[in-house]
């Protein structure tokens, strides 16, 4: 049983290639390069127009960088055990079974955009690698029974359910919100009748769109190369007690059981779903659907080939928070944002400020923890209450997601497309998204 | 003797790979010896225990990201094309096996006293770096020992510049100060009984480390083919179709640029706030380094992305432990293994049972810091009861606390990322430096009221 594993894992981890990774960031400025400059731009402001003296912009600067490691390191982890949870084999397999269910393209879209969404919600790793995984395994399918198959459009499917994420569970801002001193939590944000209904309407706008592209028998439609039975590979039975403990489900069980055991007793304690709870609720079920231990901490390891990226980000965003929270710094940011914005227009600049600056920073929390404050204040200004601030924040975040080519690439690493064949119709989903947020809450202004 | 020496190496060895799993297997069994424990040993309920587990889960989150960064950081200016130069200058002077044992276990022992921070990356840097100048000489090496060799200074730490619990009770303010007072370093890391136990150890460890050199004729792992980081070649180098993106990456303005600020951050802190050597400040002198020593930002990403890679155990890795920190201290247990050890003493066996003491929950409790704060008042309490030295009982303390570390996979993890290796490979030759270090300690500690 621990070979047939075994080989389970191995072909799991052979499906990913990273190599398209590199490519990423010869097209797009590199997360690290940004953050080294906006840090540099921002001393070098903060000098010439001596706003504050220069020991203060570098204490700041080097208290900001250690207040932040807690949060940079949960940030980190939240990224790892997301993809993680999404490439764990029991959950591909089941993925694939369930590519049955479609047997056309338009019931393949339907099915998948609301696959990938409804499951983002809850962590955009089992909705998007599953979403991405799925479309795959429905377009292998296809085309064993001799049907036409748009694989970029069935991938984009996949994919939309990135738009959602940042305002469901997994949502950067949303966990990092429930340990502030404001203590929002998910009831408050994520769980809200306005949230969800939104959310809907977005999916529902996708899911058309989407079909219109299905309409069109212009459309190339790719060949699949179907992996054929791969050779099998010989995997040694474990001959001593430290292999049979690095091989024994019985503690992935244990370990994983015990991680879920303190999940349920901290709800039934009236705890509520925190980052914290909620990155130990992936890591046991992470460790428990995993038959090989060690397998957990290989997979890790292998999502790190994508999440490396943002490490350093995630670390020095909190200097540079640091140093933007100088006081007089923090009151000129405030004032600026009071001047350019008004009540009705506050929800929308939230919205196109997150869009804007995932070019730069491409990671939710890193922009939250730099300017989260001065959104706030500037909404609690506006009387928005706090949750509307952070909900158009979060949707800027997701609709620009969809766009970010350092977390779409290694996404298709999943599956033999370019991401030239995938950019009109994630264009078009970023764009209707954006639209339908944008409508729904002016409506609500 | 050093047939002797040899044989329990080897024996050791051979158990450790029999017996000894992952270092992250390590952490999941040490949790349910912990738990199992709590369980029997406290009046604490299954329940209660799990709590207590998933509570303190993510209790050294900083700790962790410091620790992941100081690996990240160290590993890249290691990749540092004229660091590599300086370093391999170094590394090149041994001529023999028995050379490249003393070079890497000496500087290691050096390192570890200097800082435990710098230890714990350093070593695996320069274990590396030796390595390889040695395969480049044809010197035959037994790579495990080597990588032992460059782990065993972790026996030294505490009795070193950085050992916590000594600074603690050196700093203003601190927990127990209105039991002892402030001791000064003086009467701790700089006392005569403690710089005996270091020199002894400056001596011992080296030399039984050497004598577990195979023989000839013996089997030796000879060390990986590691992988070639040299940035500059072609091959390595990847062209973007933006003449800017490409200015952006190959220009030293933006590394310089960025590299300002922690120079005057690290300038402001130690010269004019007067702030002491921590983990940060190892932290942002690696950074600046780093930067500094690769010139371009190509250099610098492309080495990133294989940093970041060694450090995911210890991301992951560091939380468990984190966990069991929590059962041990919320439960009292850790305070109830003090209690009865210290109980039974008298003032000659008193120092003695501290230091075993500390040894036994180090294995759960891998933080020196953390445990004093947990063990210190009810060593205080007993010493003071006995009319014993304060300080020599901190000393007692500290070596124990530092000297199961070589059984302890958690400070062996950034080493291991960077060496490649699996602590069963280590663990053998570490069990061996822990029995003689154990007696010279212990000899240490004896002799310490009279010196």
């Amino acid at each position: 049983m621990n070979i047939i594993a075994d080989l389970q894992e191995q072909k799991t981890r052979k499906l990913i290639n990273f190599k398209k990774i590199k490519s990423a960031y010869m097209i797009f400025l590199h997360p690290v390069t940004s953050i080294f400059i906006f840090s540099s731009l921002t001393v070098i402001f903060l000098t010439v127009f001596r706003i504050t003296p220069i020991n203060v912009i570098i204490e700041s600067w080097g208290s900001g960088l250690k207040t932040n490691f807690k949060f940079a390191m949960q940030f980190m982890l939240l990224l790892l055990l997301s993809y993680t949870i999404g490439i764990t084999p029991t959950y591909l397999k089941f993925v694939r079974t369930l590519s049955r269910l479609y047997n056309n393209q338009r019931t393949a879209i339907i099915g998948l955009t609301i696959f990938s969404s409804f499951l983002s919600f809850f962590n955009w790793g089992l909705g998007v690698v599953g979403g991405v995984f799925l479309a795959k395994s429905i377009a292998e399918s296809h085309q064993r029974d001799g049907k036409s198959t748009n694989l970029p459009l069935l991938v984009a499917a996949g994919l939309s359910g990135l738009v959602v994420s940042e305002s469901g569970f997994s949502s950067n801002v949303m966990l990092f919100m429930t340990q502030s001193p404001l203590n929002i939590t998910l009831n408050n944000s994520v769980l809200t009748n306005f949230n969800i209904v939104v959310n809907v309407i977005v999916v529902v706008s996708i899911t058309f769109v989407l079909l219109l592209f299905s309409c069109k028998k212009t459309d190339k439609c790719n060949k699949l190369k179907t992996v054929n039975n791969e050779p099998i590979l010989k995997c040694n039975k474990p001959t001593c007690i430290a292999e049979k403990m690095e091989t024994s489900q019985i503690v992935s069980i244990l370990f994983g059981g015990i991680g879920l055991y303190y999940c349920i007793l901290h709800f039934c304690n009236n705890g509520m779903l925190d980052f914290k709870t909620y990155l130990l609720l992936l890591i046991s079920i992470g460790v428990i659907l995993r038959k090989r231990p060690l397998s957990f901490q290989e997979d890790v390891t292998l999502s790190s080939n994508y999440a490396w990226i943002f490490f350093f980000p995630l670390i020095f965003s909190g200097a540079i928070q640091g140093m933007l929270h100088i006081e007089n710094v923090n009151s000129f940011l405030n004032q600026v944002l009071l001047t350019i914005n008004s009540k009705s227009s506050f929800l929308l600049f939230n919205i196109l400020s997150a869009y804007v600056g995932n070019f730069f920073i491409p990671n939710s929390g890193a922009q939250w923890i730099i300017f989260g404050k001065n959104i706030l204040a500037t909404g609690e200004y506006f009387n928005i209450s706090t949750e509307f601030s952070i909900l158009s924040f979060c949707y800027g975040a997701g609709v620009v997601k969809i766009l970010n080519v350092f977390i779409l690439l290694p996404i298709l690493s999943l599956v033999p497309i370019k991401l030239k064949s995938l950019l009109k119709y994630i264009i078009c989903i970023s764009a209707v998204s954006t639209i339908t947020y944008i409508l729904v809450l002016l409506s609500f202004i | 003797m050093k047939s002797l020496v040899r044989n329990m190496g080897n024996s050791l060895t051979v158990i450790m790979q029999k017996v000894m799993p992952d270092a992250y297997i390590c952490c999941l069994i040490l949790t349910i010896i912990a738990m199992i424990s709590v369980i029997i040993f406290t009046p604490h309920s299954s329940s209660e225990v799990v709590l207590m587990w998933g509570d303190g889960f993510w209790k050294i989150l900083t700790f962790s990201t410091q620790s992941s960064l100081a690996l990240i950081t160290g590993s890249i200016l290691s990749n540092a094309p004229l660091f590599k130069k300086g370093l391999g200058k170094i590394a090149s002077l041994p001529n023999n096996h028995t050379q490249v044992i003393l070079l890497t276990s000496f500087s290691s022992l050096c390192l570890w006293y200097i800082h435990w921070g710098v230890g714990a990356v350093a070593t695996g840097i320069i274990a590396v770096e030796i390595t390889q100048q040695s395969k480049k000489k044809g010197i035959k090496i037994h790579y495990p020992l080597v990588v032992a060799a460059a782990y065993t200074g972790t026996v030294i730490w505490h009795n070193g510049f950085s050992g916590a619990s000594q600074l603690l009770v050196a700093t203003e303010g601190h927990f127990l100060v209105d039991k002892i007072g402030i001791i000064p370093v003086s009467e701790t890391i700089f006392s005569p009984g403690n710089l005996l136990i270091s020199s002894m150890l400056f001596i011992i460890v080296p030399l039984i480390t050497v004598m577990m050199i195979p023989k000839d004729g013996d089997t030796i792992i000879e060390p990986p083919t590691f992988k070639n980081k040299d940035i500059t070649s072609t091959r390595n180098k990847v062209d973007s179709n933006s003449p800017f993106l490409n200015f952006i990456f190959d220009t030293p303005v933006i590394p310089i640029m960025f590299s300002i600020i922690p120079i005057f951050y690290l300038i402001y802190s130690l010269l004019f706030c007067q702030k002491g050597f921590d983990l940060n400040i190892f932290i942002i002198l690696m950074l600046v380094f780093g930067l500094l020593l690769h010139g371009t930002l190509r250099s610098y990403i492309q080495c990133l992305q294989s940093a970041v890679k060694t450090a995911i155990p210890i991301m992951l890795q560091f939380q468990f432990y984190g966990g069991i920190m929590g059962i041990l201290s919320s439960s009292g247990l850790a305070v109830s293994i003090a209690n009865f050890l210290v109980r039974s003493g008298n003032t000659t066996t008193f120092p003695l049972l501290v230091f075993l003491n500390a040894g036994l929950v180090n294995l759960f409790v891998p933080s020196g810091g953390g445990q004093w704060i947990v063990q210190g008042p009810v060593i205080i309490d007993a010493a003071q009861r006995l009319g014993m030295s304060i300080p020599q009982n901190l000393t007692a303390f500290a070596s124990g606390d530092a000297l199961t570390n070589l059984l302890q996979p958690f400070w062996a993890l950034p080493l291991l990322a960077i060496a490649g290796l699996k602590v069963r490979d280590i663990m053998g030759y570490c069990g061996v430096v822990l029995i003689f270090s154990s007696l010279v300690i212990c000899i240490g500690l004896l002799i310490f009221p009279y010196i």
